[in-house]
């Protein structure tokens, strides 16, 4: 997943950074909420904003969000524990909040749960075909056989599999698995698709000419 | 306790007892006025009457028949007056039918004399012969004459007082209404609300209570306002950098070596407990003494809050209603406590104990000396004892439940510790400190 995130504090936001990376997602971090604001068309798959922000409120900035009409998926991550400031922080259009202290592997696992809801999809595991894909394992499965895939492969596969059924366009599929910071060259995207339907299957991920890449119907 | 006496019910029971001291006295005065009205008022009857036989005696003195037990024609009737003529040898010449035949007086006196069986007689000398007039009323007509009008009057006062005093306990009762609506008002009244805020005085002597209750809660609402910021910011200046603390120590075992990894899980348990003792406190700072009571199962709770190290055997007999936040803070500190001083294994049992709902922990580890334990108990009875945190926070949850911590004898086994909250407990004393 390429994910944003908006934390102040240093430890905190550089733990989950690289703890989010390790986990194989691809992490925008920003301390200021105007940072994030020149970043936000980019195709992130969720947004983690802490509530206290030094330029401003987190929690205001996700409503202000959602009335532009932006749905990527948002967790609140906050100090705040009360009834109240929870009911509010939902209220503003974040979809899971989450109170400091927490352990990032929870995290990892609420941010798995809000893909899925916001995916339509119920179950931690997806089947496209001979193909199943295991998101909170990081496994997928061939024809019941584990293949095993390299970092960017599974996270190409993981941003294709979110987005089923829909074209994402080489840009966004390429800032989607290196973000900032990864390689820019389209070629390299392409080595990678080319490993992936050789690993699990020339069907599975589909080029729509001129517009990008589909995975499923 | 007994309740505090009631300003109405004194305020009726004075106005019952004025009320009945009052109607005893207007009984007594009239009793004494109209028995003295109705005596004058006989006495007049009676001169009256005797004044007029004298008339009719004088005029037709020699047309009346004479001698002894002589009675005048008359049909018959009842005689409430009775007259004689008695001569100077004391012998009843006449007299009316119902007369005695022997003189009413022993001697003659003349105007009012009292003569037996309480008789009254009104004696008048005739120009004639040395006789003597008498006229009498009966003992009895007279004694029922006056307490008929000692009734009467006696029973209307009494109804009218009666009338008057029921009339005035209404009045208290709905005079006292306004004391109970502020009751109620103030009740109502919580100072971060405007909308709950005292309405004007009902009455003039409610002007400096109001006054003083809306101070009172202006300087609440500041302080509580004062402790919410503090509790917020402490929240955030403590959760942030256990949060970073946790993500780096996460980090850091995901990449460090099978040597390290020992030294890194030690260092996450210990800012787990940390989290713990963090969230227990910033719940209690801000629990303000509302307490959230459900039904609780333990053990539903317990697997949340006991550390890995610990093992927690659950015994649950019968109902648990508590704060489950509240209790989970005590309960994750209690446990917090039997890890930190070796015990391995607990069990906490849940059982009522008359209207108390009582919660022994017991654990498996060292136990203390019977000196240390009576000066633990002894210290927790203080709102500034030094007792460690976990038994603190435990103690005020307790007597956030109107019950009280207590150190139990033993543990488990031969030695080991253990801690009895008793919730709910009417015989608790109360809490030593806010929880």
């Amino acid at each position: 997943m390429r994910l944003l995130l908006l934390e102040d504090d240093e430890i905190l936001g550089e733990g989950l950074r690289d703890f989010l990376r390790l986990e194989g997602h691809v992490v925008d971090w920003f301390t200021r909420l105007l940072d994030a604001q020149t970043v936000i068309s980019e195709p992130y798959d969720a947004l983690l904003v802490d509530w206290q922000l030094p330029d401003g409120s987190g929690v205001e900035w996700i409503r202000g969000l959602r009335a532009r009409g932006v749905t990527t998926p948002s967790l609140v991550l906050t100090a705040r524990d009360l009834l109240s400031d929870r009911i509010k922080g939902l209220d503003s259009g974040a979809d899971d909040y989450l109170v400091k202290p927490f352990a990032p592997e929870e995290l990892a696992a609420r941010l798995r749960a809000v893909r899925r809801r916001s995916a339509a999809q119920g179950a931690p595991r997806m089947r496209i075909g001979a193909v199943e894909i295991d998101s909170s394992a990081k496994a997928v499965y061939r024809e019941g056989q584990r293949v095993e895939l390299t970092a960017r492969e599974w996270a190409l596969l993981d941003a294709l599999s979110a987005r089923a059924g829909r074209v994402v366009s080489k840009p966004d599929l390429d800032a989607l698995v290196s973000g900032f910071e990864g390689e820019v060259s389209s070629n390299v995207l392409e080595v990678h698709v080319f490993n992936l339907r050789r690993k699990l299957g020339r069907e599975l991920i589909q080029t729509v000419r001129g517009l990008g890449y589909r995975i499923g119907t | 306790m007994s309740p505090p006496p009631s300003l109405r019910h004194e305020l009726a029971r004075i106005l019952t007892l004025t009320s009945l001291g009052w109607l005893a006295a207007v009984f007594l005065v009239v009793a004494l006025s109209v028995r003295h009205e109705v005596d004058d008022l006989l006495d007049n009857t009676l001169q009256e009457s005797a004044e007029m036989l004298y008339g009719m005696l004088v005029l037709h003195h020699h047309d009346m028949p004479r001698g002894a037990g002589v009675t005048m024609p008359a049909p018959p009737h009842e005689e409430s007056l009775v007259w004689q003529i008695v001569d100077a040898r004391q012998q009843v010449v006449l007299r009316s039918h119902r007369a005695p035949t022997t003189p009413l007086l022993p001697a003659f006196k003349p105007g009012f004399s009292d003569a037996e069986a309480h008789s009254r007689v009104y004696a008048m000398a005739l120009p004639q012969d040395q006789e003597v007039l008498y006229v009498g009323q009966p003992g009895p007509d007279r004694i029922e004459s006056r307490y008929e009008a000692i009734g009467l009057v006696g029973a209307s006062a009494l109804l009218v007082g009666l009338g008057c005093a029921l009339w005035l306990r209404r009045r208290v009762r709905q005079a006292m209404l306004p004391l109970q609506e502020l009751s109620q008002q103030v009740q109502a009244y919580d100072p971060t609300r405007a909308a709950t805020d005292l309405p004007p005085p009902a009455r003039q002597e409610f002007v400096e209570v109001r006054a003083a209750i809306m101070e009172l809660g202006q300087r609440l609402a500041r302080r509580l306002a004062s402790e919410q910021a503090f509790a917020a910011h402490a929240a955030h200046a403590l959760r942030t950098p256990l949060a970073g603390m946790e993500a780096q120590l996460a980090i850091a075992l995901k990449e460090a070596s099978s040597a390290g990894r020992p030294r890194l899980e030690r260092t996450r348990e210990a800012v787990h407990r940390l989290k713990r003792v963090v969230s227990s406190l910033l719940l209690l700072f801000r629990s303000e003494g509302e307490l959230q009571v459900q039904d609780i199962s333990l053990a539903s709770l317990v697997p949340h809050l006991a550390p890995e190290a610990l093992q927690v055997e659950v015994q649950q007999q019968g109902p648990l209603r508590a704060d489950p936040n509240l209790l989970a803070a005590a309960l994750a500190n209690l446990f917090e406590n039997c890890r930190r001083y070796g015990a391995s294994r607990c069990v906490l049992r849940c059982e009522p104990d008359g209207a108390a709902q009582v919660l022994t922990l017991l654990d498996d580890g060292p136990g203390l000396s019977a000196e240390r334990r009576a000066a633990l108990g002894a210290q927790l009875a203080q709102a500034d004892s030094e007792t460690g945190l976990g038994l603190r926070l435990a103690a005020l949850v307790a007597g956030a439940h109107q019950g009280r911590l207590l150190l139990c004898p033993g543990g488990l086994g031969a030695q080991g510790f253990g801690v009895s909250l008793r919730l709910w407990d009417s015989a608790a004393p109360p809490s030593p400190g806010k929880a």
